[in-house]
């Protein structure tokens, strides 16, 4: 691996001070899972490491009347073992329930999930100079791209990996970012961005800027919450596509709805359209039908993964009569 | 200083674990010729058990010596160029470098067969797929050597790239090579056995099938590492993770022009090999050379990447197969193509060719037989062999193809098989000798085990059985290079300490050859495994063997080990007889005693009896060796496919099939092998379910297979995947719970009977997995792996009324010329061809002189 | 900061202080500087679990996490398994069933169900498949691991409950002699 050096900063305005100018000089470190791995593979060269880690309180469940508030080092086996989290946001323990695999989610954290890079194998190999590295192609629309984004695909094709991000979106979840200028808070909906707002990075983050702390407010969840999503094999693996879907129900017309779809774009993707088709039709067989055709409109598949599109359908039929059942 | 080991059961297995079947015990009124066993069919624990369990093994990159410096292997960027100019002035100038080697100083081939010699340690000239090693860094640490070998710049003329076998056949120019049949094909093969046409003319039905096997790789977990030293004068010590050191011992000699008796060859246990470290390895040689440069111990571990590189895996093979039945499902003839990639080197590729097509008729009967074949050069890493060496891609066209026939002449699967079965002691239409069969056996044990007769074409959408059988060598009939000399050399020392210490050439690479060693000495000489040190692998110090492949450790190492053993046993006989005043042939040998089968009560302990052999006849050693019966087919290419004995297989599968998305699971696996006889059923079982688990990769997920970028951006053909990760393998959720059957047809070839287990129960998986899709959802998908997406492709088309089939469609349209022609012996054939001079495979551009020279004496 | 770090770590309940490059990983100090090469690697990426030691109990990849940063955590290595010179029951298990073949991925695995059992003496064989599920194994199909877990877990529960006669000899078939 490629030297570097580790700050170990002991709070967070510190973190933010020992950053640098740009994602070559620094990078915070988490997990690492991701970030070591990359360093390795020659797609990402910092000189310094800013540990994370050394921070005390980054690693808390903070359990409240109005919500719970998960510390950004809190690790994915930690939010799944939760029995808060397991009985008021069930959906989430469901989306990292297979993600990678035991050992990455006794490290992996929260916020690194969400800021986790894209899987591409393009983008992963230091042979190919893709837009996401300062190149001029994105190898994947021409290449290899059965597990590629089917929507928002024009300019990088690589999905967002995250299966976490879907359901904490579905929950309305916040997020907070300490930068120079301070704290503040966003809707985690506005957290990522597409390739047309800048195709190097996934999210909004500066390389100055960390996220603390993940925010979920009960008034956003329901028992009728579900995730589901179609994957090749059960560990070291990712979704090729994930449907999550929050209903309010009222009997059995749907008062509120949050659909999110996931690993078939460049970022998760809150699909309004099919929101409204459901608090206006409901959860019947028609309405179903209805949503799962809208649901591929304006879908761009690539040569290879046509077969999305099916999944696309599959998975969100699945997880809204899941979510119904409650 | 030989690679030693101890064998030490120290805890012995549970009560339970060792209930062993009623024979066997220790029953000690049973004469010596027809001995009960003591250890052999019981379960015990492997001799290295306790070093792995405990991290004490020592695989290659564990070991360290002082001053060791590490190296790197630049590797190619494109698949196919001249090097124009290497530079490592910058790279020479990095902290840490000690030195550099390229193609210039190794200039001699080598290569695993003597027909494709068409290595070298590092690129002269040409590189031939991206990954190719072209310049070899050495430097203080690890990270220094990569950090300089990312500085060694080359320059390219790029060629074009050969990406497919149809793309090699049409474009014999440029050449990746300048030897083979023709142009890119790097060989071709034609050969009839029998009068085909009046085969097809007396069948009811003809029926023809296209099937396309994808490439894919061993995945050892284990990375390839060496650790090469000198010592002495002009000696060089190389400690390495193959499977095969007599082979890198030959290479090493030839490359480093050094005499063989001046290099020393360890192999460590192996992380797994599975064929991936059966060829003699470029990094291995570099390692030597550097050392020899440097005067250093010289270590180089391969990334994950790089072990995608050196493949030698699974050959990507598309298959044509026509079959001539009768309305009862008897077979009257069949025609077999297969077209292999081979990508950029030779490797075992001559004899993988003949592998897809020689095992084809001993598992059923099949009276004419025609096989053709090419393998073409590709700039892609090369392939070779891989558990089932060229047998399981026709295997898994044959078995859906007899899954096809049965529909259509509305026979039941099982019976299709169980009607054509091959008889046992008979010579097949291509002359190979099949001694026992007991797959008539393992079929009626998974169709009783899965309740087929109830269950197949009766469950619900969705859910569906398929069966499929498979057979496998015990070994190679013929060594690899031309030579009279033993396949397998056991070497006894025994001394007043009662200890045996027993010396092979052996490799253990997890399969438990350590353990079939040990336990054949101690069963004849009736001691402990305990009391055994083995030395093996190490060219030095051990006879040899050559090597872990095939399937030959058990039955080859196994009968010198008994033969040596043997001679042990007689001479302590002799003097204990002495002793005893009893003739040595009334004497038997078990539990550390010897004593008179007529009378126990006069008896010694092995240890008194040895020190009374090496009172009367001094220092005591014996040997064993084991050369395989002469094969009966005299044809040129009738050296692949001839093995003392043969394995067989068969499998039930039960899967569930998602109709909506395709996604599938193997819901149940039941497989029964014939062994022969169990050396030790837990490691059998052991071997079957792993068998059954690669196989289940095979068929599900796994694929080595490549990218190719736009033309105007580059030429590149690279690995689509060279990971752990996106090369998909199956975790502890894909494996479903396995029913294994152990079929015991004990072979007289086989050392106590036994027969192979390592390679035999993979190759029914695929095909059985293809068609339990079939019997669930409706659909054939003609080509491994089967994705998901396959499986709804076909779903799809069948919705709209097309043939609900994925899968090629064509056979590349190659002329393969005139047949070798061999009449089979109910032809009264003698297994000679008829026109073993006029056949019309080679127009002889480039071919080997040395390739003409081995297949004259009847090579490959 | 600096390229090179010292610390005290505490590995198999023994101090032990060394010197390393910071960039360094777990794995490759415990390798290299410490020399206990009883852990493998097999991908060094995070991709096949080969690695894995327990880090204050929990089954961690030594290939991504940094030496450095393990000041005052308790690691564990297969190294630390035996008890005395008697191997440990997941030991004794994994050899007596060979659910050790060439034994590479074994001291990952053995890490991880030792963890596994430590937080729950009685795993069903899901739990366990889910608890092992990060650790890939090329030769035994799993199903080997999976009888000598559960056959060490009861063990250590005091049970007397060996894996199945059909796990060592197959299970019963017409063919079988005497039957």
């Amino acid at each position: 691996m490629r030297r570097f050096q580790v700050a170990m900063p002991k709070s967070v305005p510190g973190a933010v001070a020992a950053s640098g100018d740009d994602f070559d000089e620094t990078k915070f470190l988490a997990g690492g899972t991701d970030l070591l791995a990359e360093i390795k593979d020659h797609t990402q060269f910092p000189d310094v490491l800013v540990n994370l880690k050394s921070i005390p309180g980054l690693k808390e469940i903070k359990v409240s009347d109005s919500g719970v508030e998960i510390g950004a080092l809190v690790t994915l086996s930690e939010l799944a073992s939760h029995k808060e989290i397991k009985r008021s946001w069930p959906a989430l323990v469901e989306a990292i329930g297979h993600a990678a695999s035991p050992q990455i989610r006794n490290v992996g954290t929260v916020g690194g999930n969400l800021c986790q890079r894209v899987r591409c194998w393009y983008y992963r190999h230091d042979e190919y100079p893709c837009l996401k590295k300062g190149g001029q192609i994105c190898y994947a629309q021409q290449g290899e791209n059965e597990y590629h984004s089917v929507f928002g695909n024009r300019i990088c094709a690589a999905p967002h990996p995250s299966s976490t991000a879907p359901v904490l979106i579905a929950y309305g979840a916040q997020v907070e970012i300490h930068g120079p200028e301070g704290a503040r808070t966003i809707d985690l909906e506005d957290f990522f961005h597409s390739p047309e707002d800048d195709v190097t990075q996934e999210n909004i983050l500066t390389s100055k800027e960390v996220v603390t702390k993940i925010t979920l407010d009960r008034a956003n969840t329901s028992k009728h919450s579900a995730y589901c999503e179609a994957r090749e094999r059960d560990a070291f693996d990712w979704s090729l596509c994930g449907a999550t879907v929050n209903l309010q129900m009222d009997g059995d017309s749907v008062k509120r709805a949050r659909v999110v779809l996931s690993a078939i774009a460049p970022t998760p993707v809150r699909r309004k359209d099919l929101e409204k088709v459901l608090v206006e039709s409901g959860v019947g067989s028609g309405a179903l039908e209805k949503i799962a055709k809208l649901s591929i409109r304006g879908a761009r598949p690539l040569e290879q993964n046509e077969y999305k599109l099916t999944l696309v359908k599959a998975m969100l039929k699945r997880a809204i009569l899941k979510a119904v059942k409650g | 200083m030989g690679k030693t080991k101890t064998p030490k059961a120290e805890a012995p297995l549970s009560d339970a674990a060792s209930e062993a079947p009623s024979e066997g015990s220790t029953d000690k009124k049973n004469v010596a010729s027809d001995r009960p066993l003591n250890l052999i069919g019981k379960p015990f624990r492997r001799v290295d058990g306790r070093a792995k369990v405990t991290g004490q093994t020592k695989f290659a990159d564990d070991l360290h010596f002082p001053r060791t410096v590490h190296m790197k292997l630049v590797r190619s960027t494109v698949p196919h160029a001249e090097i124009v100019s290497i530079d490592t002035t910058e790279a020479a100038g990095m902290p840490g470098v000690l030195g550099f080697l390229t193609g210039d100083d190794m200039p001699n081939t080598f290569g695993i067969l003597p027909v494709s010699q068409d290595e070298h340690a590092l690129c002269v000239g040409k590189v031939r797929f991206v990954g190719d090693p072209v310049v070899a860094v050495a430097a203080l640490t690890e990270d220094q050597a990569h950090e300089a070998a990312l500085k060694v710049k080359v320059e390219y003329n790029d060629l074009t790239t050969i990406a497919s076998v149809e793309q090699a056949a049409s474009t014999p120019e440029p050449r990746i090579h300048d030897y083979g049949d023709t142009g890119n094909i790097h060989k071709q093969v034609s050969m009839s056995f029998g009068d085909l046409d009046a085969g097809f003319a007396e069948a009811d039905e003809i029926f023809e099938d296209i099937y396309y096997f994808e490439g894919n790789t061993h995945l050892p977990m284990e990375q390839h590492a060496s650790i090469a030293f000198t010592e002495d004068d002009g000696r060089v010590t190389i400690y390495s993770s193959t499977q095969t050191p007599h082979y890198l011992h030959r290479s090493l000699a030839k490359v480093l022009e050094l005499p063989a008796s001046r290099i020393r060859v360890i192999a460590c246990p192996n992380g797994g090999g599975f064929g991936g470290k059966s060829d003699p390895f470029n990094h291995e040689i570099c390692a030597a050379k550097m050392a020899l440069k440097l005067g250093r111990p010289v270590k180089i571990a391969l990334t994950r990447e790089e072990v995608f590189y050196c493949h030698r895996g699974r050959h990507p093979v598309l298959m044509k197969t026509r079959t001539g039945f009768k309305k009862d499902g008897r077979m009257t003839a069949q025609h077999l193509q297969t077209a292999l990639d081979g990508g950029a080197y030779g490797s075992y590729g001559v004899a993988s060719t003949y592998y897809t097509g020689a095992l084809q008729t001993v598992t059923y009967d099949l009276p004419k037989y025609r096989f053709d074949s090419i393998r073409a050069f590709t700039n892609k890493p090369p392939c070779g062999p891989k558990r089932g060496h060229g047998t399981p891609q026709p295997r898994a066209a044959f078995e859906t193809h007899l899954d096809k026939a049965a529909h259509r002449l509305g026979i039941d699967p099982a019976d299709i098989r169980l009607n054509n079965l091959v008889p046992p002691d008979s010579v097949t239409a291509n002359y190979l000798k099949v001694g026992s069969i007991g797959l008539g056996d393992c079929i009626e044990a998974v169709v009783k085990g899965s309740g087929w007769r109830e269950r197949y074409g009766k469950l619900p959408e969705g859910r569906g059985l398929g069966l499929a059988c498979g057979s496998y060598l015990c070994g190679a009939g013929l060594p690899i290079y031309w030579n009279f000399m033993p396949q397998s050399g056991v070497q006894i020392k025994l001394d007043r300490s009662g200890g045996v210490a027993v010396f092979c050439g052996e490799t253990e690479i997890g399969q438990g050859s350590d353990s079939v060693l040990a336990a054949c000495v101690a069963e004849i000489l009736g001691i402990d495994l305990q009391d055994i040190r083995l030395c093996v692998a190490d060219t030095d110090l051990t006879p040899v063997d050559l090597g872990s492949y095939s399937s030959r450790v058990t039955l080859m190492v196994g009968n010198a080990a008994v033969q040596a053993a043997e001679r042990a046993r007689e001479i302590i006989a002799k003097a204990a007889g002495e002793k005893l005043d009893v003739p040595p042939s009334r004497l038997a040998f078990s539990e550390h005693r010897v004593f008179d089968i007529e009378d126990d009560e006069r008896s010694m302990s092995f240890v008194e009896a040895v020190q009374a052999a090496e009172a009367k006849f001094g220092t005591l050693g014996t040997t064993g060796s084991y050369i395989p019966p002469r094969s009966p087919g005299r044809y040129r290419g009738a050296g692949v496919g001839p093995s003392p004995a043969y394995s067989y297989s068969a499998a039930v599968v039960e899967v569930e099939v998602d109709p909506q998305t395709g996604i599938y699971q193997v819901e149940h696996v039941w497989m029964a092998h014939d062994v022969g006889k169990c050396i030790n059923p837990a490691l059998v079982m052991g071997q079957i379910e792993g068998s059954v688990y690669m196989g289940l990769g095979e068929a599900m997920m796994e694929e080595q297979v490549f990218r190719r970028l736009p033309k105007k951006r580059s030429n590149a053909l690279v690995h689509k995947h060279p990971s752990l990760l996106e090369y998909k393998s199956p975790t502890f959720h894909e494996m479903p719970p396995v029913t294994s059957y152990i079929i015991e047809d004990p072979d007289p070839n086989g050392p106590f009977g036994a027969k192979e287990v390592g390679q035999g129960p993979l190759l029914p998986m695929p095909p059985a997995v293809a068609n339990a899709i079939f019997d669930a959802v409706g659909v054939r998908v003609d080509q491994v792996p089967i994705g998901p997406h396959h499986v709804l492709e076909a779903l799809e088309r069948k919705a709209k009324g097309k043939e609900g089939r994925v899968g090629p469609n064509k056979f590349p349209d190659y002329d393969f010329g005139v047949p070798l022609n061999v009449p089979t012996v109910a032809e009264g054939g003698d297994g000679k061809a008829t026109n073993q001079e006029t056949a019309g495979v080679r127009k002889g551009i480039g071919t080997m002189k040395d390739r003409e020279e081995a297949v004259g004496k009847g090579g490959q | 900061m600096s390229n090179t770090t010292t610390l005290t770590l505490r590995i198999n309940d023994e101090d032990v202080t060394v010197a390393f490059p910071t960039h360094h990983t777990l794995l490759e100090v415990l390798r290299e500087e410490c020399r206990l090469t009883g852990t493998k690697h097999g991908c060094e990426l995070g991709e096949c679990g080969t690695c894995t030691v327990l880090v204050d109990g929990k089954p961690m990849l030594s290939c991504l996490v940094l030496a450095a940063e393990m000041d005052g955590h308790e690691i564990r290595t297969v190294e630390g398994m035996m008890i005395g010179n008697t191997l440990h029951p997941l030991q004794q298990a994994f050899a007596d069933l060979g659910a050790a073949q060439c034994g590479y991925c074994t001291p990952g695995i053995l890490m991880a169900a030792e963890a596994l059992l430590e937080a729950n003496p009685d795993p069903t064989r899901e739990q366990i498949q889910e608890a092992l599920a990060g650790n890939l194994c090329r030769c035994t199909g799993y199903i080997k691991i999976l009888e000598a877990v559960e056959w060490a877990a009861a063990t250590q529960r005091g049970e007397d409950t060996p894996p199945a006669k059909e796990s060592i000899y197959g299970s019963p078939h017409a063919a079988t002699k005497g039957e």
